[in-house]
C-alpha cells in the first residue's frame, strides 16, 4: 500500500508540477499580451499626436487621442493622462460641437475621472438633451447623479434601463442597486455583466479584468470572500499585474488574517501606482506581521503624501487618515467642503466619521442618518453606524 | 460603447498635482549578487540629471545607497538604463559577499526637489518579499 501511496504522491506531484508550469505559461502570456496592448496603446497616443500636431483642425483626432489618453490613465492610475485627455476633448469640441458625441464624451469621462462632477454633469447633460433615449448617456447621467447625492433625479433615469445588452448602463444599475440596499439585484446585474463582459467583442484584457475586479470588490464588501477570490483569480489570469485587483486581493488577504500575503499583494499594487490607500493596507498587513516600525514607515509616508496634495483628498485616503488618528482636524475640514459640493451618502458618511474621530459625538449623531437615508447595507457604513449611534 | 465604458473604469482620485514616488525591486542572485531595478518617472529624472543616460544613470547610482553587513559600501554596475512608457528603468548588480541579510539600503532619488517625495523598493531575498518605504529623509535601513 505504501508504494501505491508513493506512486500516487508522485503522479499528485507530477499533476501539481504540470499545472504550476501551466499556471506559469499562462501568466507569462497573459503579461505579455497586455504589454503588446500597451505598446499599441503608446504607438496609437503617437500616431495620433503627430497627426492632430500636422492637423490643426482635426476635431475627430483630437477626440481619438483623448479616448486613448483615458484609456492609459485607467490603465496606470496617472492623473496627468487625465487631464491632458481632457484638454484633447476641449479642443476637439471646440473645433466641432456639433456631432461630436465622441470628444463630448472623453470631456466628460475626463472630467469624472478627475471628480469634477458638476461639469461633467453640464456635458453630459448637453449629451442627453440631444438624444434622450440613448442608454449609455442616460446611464452615465444617472450615475453623475449618484455621485453628486441626487438620488431622485438619478433613480429616474437609471430605473428606466430594465434588461440591456448595454454593459455600461447594466453596471451602473448595479450600482443604484447596492445604493439602494437590493444587494441580490446588484450582485445578478455584476455578474451577468462579468460573464459577458468575458466574450464582448472588442475589450481590451485590462477592461475584461476590471469586470473581475468589481464582482470581486462587491463580494469582499459584504463578506462573500469564496466569490471574491474567485474573480480575483480570474482577474489576474486575465491581467496579472493589475493594481487594482492587487489592491483588492490585499484587503482581502487583510480580512483573513494572511499578512504575509496582504503585504505582497499591497507592494505589488504599489509597484504599478502609487496609491497612498495601498500604504494604509501595506501598514495593516506589517502590523499583523508584527512589525511596528515598518507599519509606522509605511503610515508616516501615506500621511506625507496625503498632506501634499492641495486639492481635494480622495474619501479613501481621508478614512485611512481616521482610522490611523492622523489629521483629525484636517481630515473634518475636508469632509465639510467635500459635503458642501457633493451630499452623495459616502459624504455624509465621511463627515459623520470624521465628527466621530473628533469628538464631536452630537454632531456626528445628527450627520449619520444621512449616509443610510438610500437603505444602502454597506458594512463599513453600518459599522460607522453602529459605534456612533452607540458612542454617548 | 466601449466609450461609455470607460467612465466606470477610471477610479483616479482627485488631486491637484501628481503624487511623488518611485519604485524599485532588489532581488539576490547566485553567490551573494544582487540585483537592483529602480524605476523613476522620465521628466522627473530630466529635471534633476539633464544631459541624456550617462547624466540619469549618474544620479540614480548617486542616491541608491547600498553597504553590506560590515558597512562598507557595496560598488553597483549598471547593466542597462531603458525607458518604459513614462518611466526610465535603471538596472544595477552588485556583490554582497557577507550575504544581504543585515545589508542597509537607502533610496534618496528626488528628495532634493519634492518634500513628499516617497521611494519604494519591494525586496525578494530566499524567496521572502519585504517592501520597504523610503520618505524623505530616512536613514538607510536594514534588510532583514
Amino acid at each position: 500500500m505504501a508504494v501505491g501511496v508513493l506512486v500516487l504522491s508522485v503522479l499528485a506531484l507530477g499533476g501539481w508540477s504540470t499545472e504550476r508550469r501551466g499556471v506559469a505559461r499562462a501568466r507569462a502570456a497573459a503579461i505579455a499580451e497586455s504589454v503588446h496592448e500597451a505598446e499599441v496603446r503608446s504607438a496609437d497616443i503617437a500616431f495620433f499626436s503627430r497627426r492632430t500636431e500636422r492637423d490643426p483642425y482635426g476635431a475627430g483626432d483630437r477626440a481619438r487621442l483623448g479616448n486613448l489618453l483615458l484609456s492609459r490613465a485607467r490603465a496606470t492610475g496617472r492623473f496627468e493622462d487625465l487631464v491632458a485627455a481632457e484638454q484633447q476633448a476641449r479642443a476637439s469640441l471646440e473645433m466641432r460641437r456639433g456631432r461630436n458625441r465622441g470628444g463630448a464624451l472623453v470631456l466628460t469621462n475626463a472630467l469624472m475621472g478627475q471628480h469634477r462632477f458638476r461639469e461633467a454633469l453640464e456635458e453630459a447633460g448637453r449629451l442627453e438633451a440631444e438624444d434622450s433615449t440613448d442608454l449609455t448617456i442616460k446611464s452615465l447621467v444617472g450615475e453623475i447623479l449618484l455621485e453628486l447625492g441626487r438620488y431622485r433625479e438619478a433613480g429616474q433615469r437609471l430605473e428606466q434601463i430594465g434588461t440591456t445588452t448595454n454593459l455600461a448602463a447594466q453596471m451602473r444599475l448595479a450600482r443604484w442597486r447596492e445604493v439602494n440596499g437590493d444587494l441580490e439585484g446588484a450582485r445578478k446585474l455584476l455578474l451577468d455583466a462579468r460573464d459577458r463582459a468575458g466574450t464582448t467583442f472588442g475589450l481590451s484584457r485590462e477592461q475584461r479584468a476590471w469586470f473581475q475586479l468589481r464582482v470581486a470588490e462587491f463580494a469582499l464588501r459584504y463578506g462573500r470572500t469564496a466569490e471574491a477570490a474567485t474573480a480575483l483569480e480570474r482577474g489576474f489570469a486575465i491581467a496579472p499585474d493589475d493594481y487594482r485587483l492587487h489592491a483588492v486581493a490585499a484587503k482581502l488577504s487583510l480580512s483573513q488574517d494572511r499578512w504575509d500575503d496582504a503585504a505582497d499583494h499591497a507592494s505589488r499594487s504599489l509597484d504599478a501606482h502609487f496609491d497612498p490607500a495601498a500604504l494604509a493596507i501595506l501598514a495593516q498587513a506589517e502590523r499583523g506581521r508584527g512589525n511596528s516600525t515598518a507599519a509606522a514607515e509605511a503610515v508616516n509616508a501615506m500621511v506625507s503624501a496625503i498632506k501634499a496634495q492641495t486639492g481635494a483628498w480622495h474619501r479613501a485616503w481621508s478614512l485611512a487618515l481616521l482610522d490611523e488618528g492622523r489629521e483629525l482636524d484636517a481630515v473634518l475640514a475636508q469632509a465639510r467642503r467635500d459635503l458642501e459640493d457633493r451630499q452623495d451618502i459616502y459624504a455624509w458618511d465621511l463627515y459623520a466619521w470624521a465628527l466621530h474621530r473628533t469628538g464631536d459625538d452630537a454632531g456626528a449623531r445628527s450627520a449619520m442618518p444621512h449616509a443610510l437615508a438610500t437603505g444602502i447595507r454597506d458594512p463599513l457604513l453600518l459599522s460607522h453606524a453602529a459605534v456612533i449611534l452607540g458612542a454617548r | 460603447m466601449l466609450l461609455g465604458l470607460l467612465v466606470l473604469l477610471i477610479g483616479s482620485p482627485s488631486r491637484a498635482h501628481p503624487l511623488h514616488s518611485s519604485s524599485a525591486s532588489l532581488t539576490d542572485q547566485e553567490a551573494g549578487g544582487v540585483r537592483i531595478t529602480v524605476r523613476i518617472f522620465s521628466d522627473d529624472l530630466a529635471a534633476v540629471a539633464p544631459g541624456g543616460d550617462s547624466a540619469r544613470v549618474a544620479y540614480v547610482r548617486q542616491h541608491v545607497s547600498f553597504t553590506g553587513r560590515n558597512r562598507q559600501v557595496i560598488p553597483l554596475d549598471v547593466v542597462s538604463i531603458a525607458q518604459d512608457g513614462d518611466l526610465t528603468q535603471v538596472t544595477f548588480r552588485g556583490t554582497a559577499r557577507e550575504g544581504l541579510i543585515g545589508a542597509h539600503v537607502q533610496l534618496a532619488m528626488l528628495w532634493e526637489r519634492y518634500h513628499d517625495q516617497v521611494n519604494l523598493l519591494r525586496a525578494v531575498i530566499d524567496g521572502h518579499t519585504t517592501t520597504m518605504v523610503f520618505s524623505n529623509g530616512d536613514p538607510p535601513k536594514e534588510l532583514k
